[in-house]
């Protein structure tokens, strides 16, 4: 339990230097502060939370009662940047002149440098369109959805994650977590299998297709593929933004509003 | 999403909580914090207050609606009857509120600039030419203070609202979206709370454990009234509009901590924006929850519930320390933090409870007061009974 303790300590402090700020803060408090409600609620508190976070005790708890991979967030009851903030005014409020401004200054360049700026994360990207996913799902699902109805639809890995968020009329056979799987023998990982090779055999696309009562297949129009799908049943339907849409025939496609 | 379904949204999302929360702020002679004069800070506080007020109703409806296996249409209609209720309530306590203090015009534009000002340094006081030329001197050097504190909340606004459009103009990719906003979506779309696996939408049994902190069906709820896809709330304008709300409390949180020095707040803002936007230390602090991904409830828990508990704690604290009589709105206001924070996250309950909880116990011993601890524990309820019932589960 101790392991997990430090894990998830040495991971939620990561590679900057703001928790030595936040503790420099508290010990800067613990000295000067004398009001007892903010020595409660800014130090006793904190210290507190501490202590229960590094007790084995409490990880054994919450790995028999929750998740032990959320463990970390106990430490979110730590008022990081309130206190840091609080400290840091209240240091350059009891300076004057100059001096209040340089330490100001300074301070704010510690922060900078302790830090790191959030935006050189490189999950970020610049939208494509009102809704934060790929253009191409939009598109693709604009192209297959029947209104008033699911239509089931295996999509490229590297979309997985958008499509159930952009539409719930698309259903998958696989979701963006191979744990989660359709279907009771976890037939849909051998779709998922044949989509990923490097060269897609037609007949076992159409095979596993059928299998998992699937409308759609989406390939890239790179993929290469052996054999003929129409020889299969599936009709070539559609060219979107480099995807080609396969539409499996032997399924129904009944428009409920139709 | 055109520009009616927008303003819609920013008037669900923005007006509606000031409806709900205000009456018990701005009619009323003083703030949560104490202050007499601030009308902008009455705005604010009513905002989180509403929007707390409101999240602790949708709370209990949501939940229901999941373990009942309910539909859309039914919790709308519930919500929106107990939306009519909470702003009726906060207009008959505003109207009470506003006959009680009539006459008493303590409403002003902010009195930050007035702090400056040393009432002895007024020159029509002063009696000598010696003593009048060194207040004008003085007068003067103020008048440049005040010019430097009016460029820094320049620079505080620029940098809020920079963060604000890039939400706006930024994607984050996060693997966890295909749950919460997947969710979100087939409530809309399909009116399904949570018997579905969101990453395939295949049918399932009910996830009890997701469904006790249904966050993602107040997205669907916002996307289901305004026509704007789920994604779009999720992606776009809930992170524009809970940043602002986050930063504006925070500006609250600085004001009441710095009290008669609030002059400094600027600077404390400029800290406290610093500490967010280089706060990637790792993937795990509330800083960067924040910062990308506000829309899930556990983000809002970290950046905005969480504070908002110290801040409450503070202040019915400080009122203890100093003997006064602890304004009521703040047991309110603990109270539907802690409901929201089971709305947020199924941790919630233990991330709001534990630090009241440590604060309480702390506080009747350093105070010698006991009388806090039982509308403390009462705040602590919801926490209780999500707790209980996360366990069962």
């Amino acid at each position: 339990m101790w392991n997990t303790v430090v894990s998830h300590l040495s991971s939620y402090i990561g590679w900057g230097l703001i928790i030595v700020y936040y503790l420099v803060a508290l010990v800067y408090l613990f000295i000067t502060e004398k009001r007892k409600e903010r020595r409660i609620v800014f130090i006793y508190m904190p210290m507190a939370v501490l202590l229960i976070f590094i007790n084995p005790l409490t990880a054994m708890a919450m790995k028999k009662y929750a998740d032990d991979e959320v463990y970390y967030r106990l430490l979110w009851m730590l008022p990081v940047t309130i206190t840091i903030a609080d400290a840091a005014c209240e240091a350059v409020i009891r300076l004057r002149g100059k001096a209040k401004v340089l330490v100001a200054a300074g301070m704010l360049f510690l922060i900078i440098l302790g830090g790191r700026l959030i935006y050189t994360d490189d999950r970020f990207s610049i939208a494509e369109n009102e809704y934060h996913v790929p253009q191409e799902v939009a598109d693709i699902c604009d192209e297959i959805v029947i209104p008033g109805r699911e239509v089931r639809a295996a999509f490229p890995a590297e979309y997985l994650v958008y499509v159930r968020q952009y539409t719930a009329l698309v259903v998958m056979p696989y979701g963006w977590d191979d744990l989660y799987v359709y279907g009771t023998d976890g037939s849909s990982t051998h779709l998922r299998e044949e989509l990923e090779k490097p060269t897609v055999s037609a007949e076992k696309m159409a095979t596993e297709a059928d299998n998992l009562s699937c409308h759609y297949i989406i390939l890239s129009e790179d993929k290469p593929i052996s054999g003929n799908p129409a020889d299969y049943g599936m009709e070539e339907y559609s060219h979107v933004d480099g995807y080609v849409i396969y539409k499996n025939l032997s399924m129904d496609f009944t428009d409920p509003y139709a | 999403m055109n520009l009616l379904n927008l303003s819609f949204a920013l008037l669900i999302l923005i007006a509606l909580p000031i409806a709900a929360g205000g009456g018990y702020i701005i009619p009323q002679s003083k703030t949560l914090s104490g202050d007499k004069n601030s009308i902008i800070e009455k705005f604010i506080w009513s905002w989180f207050l509403g929007q707390l007020l409101l999240w602790c109703l949708f709370q209990p409806i949501a939940v229901w609606c999941v373990l009942k296996g309910k539909d859309m249409v039914t919790l709308k209609a519930f919500y929106l009857i107990a939306i009519a209720v909470a702003v009726g309530v906060s207009v008959i306590v505003g109207t009470v509120g506003a006959l009680k203090h009539r006459g008493n015009k303590g409403i002003a534009t902010g009195d930050y600039d007035k702090d400056l000002t040393d009432k002895n340094t007024n020159p029509l006081k002063a009696t000598s030419n010696q003593e009048k030329s060194k207040q004008v001197i003085s007068k003067q050097e103020e008048s440049v203070k005040i010019n430097a504190y009016r460029i820094l909340w320049i620079a505080v606004i620029i940098l809020i609202a920079v963060q604000v459009v890039l939400q706006i103009v930024l994607a984050y990719m996060e693997v966890d979206d295909s749950y919460y906003v997947s969710e979100a979506t087939s409530a809309v779309e399909a009116s399904r709370f949570y018997n579905t696996i969101p990453y395939t939408g295949a049918s399932t049994d009910i996830d009890f454990r997701h469904g006790l902190a249904p966050f993602p069906l107040w997205l669907a709820f916002i996307s289901s009234l305004t026509g704007i896809k789920a994604v779009s709330i999720a992606h776009v304008v809930l992170p524009a509009v809970h940043m602002t709300m986050t930063y504006m409390v925070y500006a609250v949180i600085g004001r009441t901590l710095l009290g008669d020095k609030r002059r400094h707040l600027p600077v404390y803002m400029l800290f406290v924006i610093a500490l967010n936007l280089f706060g990637f230390t790792s993937y795990m602090t509330p800083e960067k929850f924040f910062m990308t991904r506000i829309r899930e409830g556990k983000a809002t828990i970290a950046s905005l519930i969480i504070p908002g508990i110290v801040i409450c704690l503070y202040m019915i604290l400080k009122s203890l320390s100093e003997n006064k009589k602890t304004d009521i709105r703040l047991y309110i206001m603990l109270f539907a933090l802690n409901m929201s924070g089971c709305l947020c996250s199924t941790l919630g309950a233990l991330l709001c409870a534990l630090p009241i909880f440590i604060c309480a116990v702390i506080g009747a011993f350093m105070l010698k007061k006991v009388r806090h601890l039982l509308p403390m524990a009462a705040g602590c309820l919801p926490c209780l009974i999500f707790a209980l019932m996360y366990l069962k589960f």
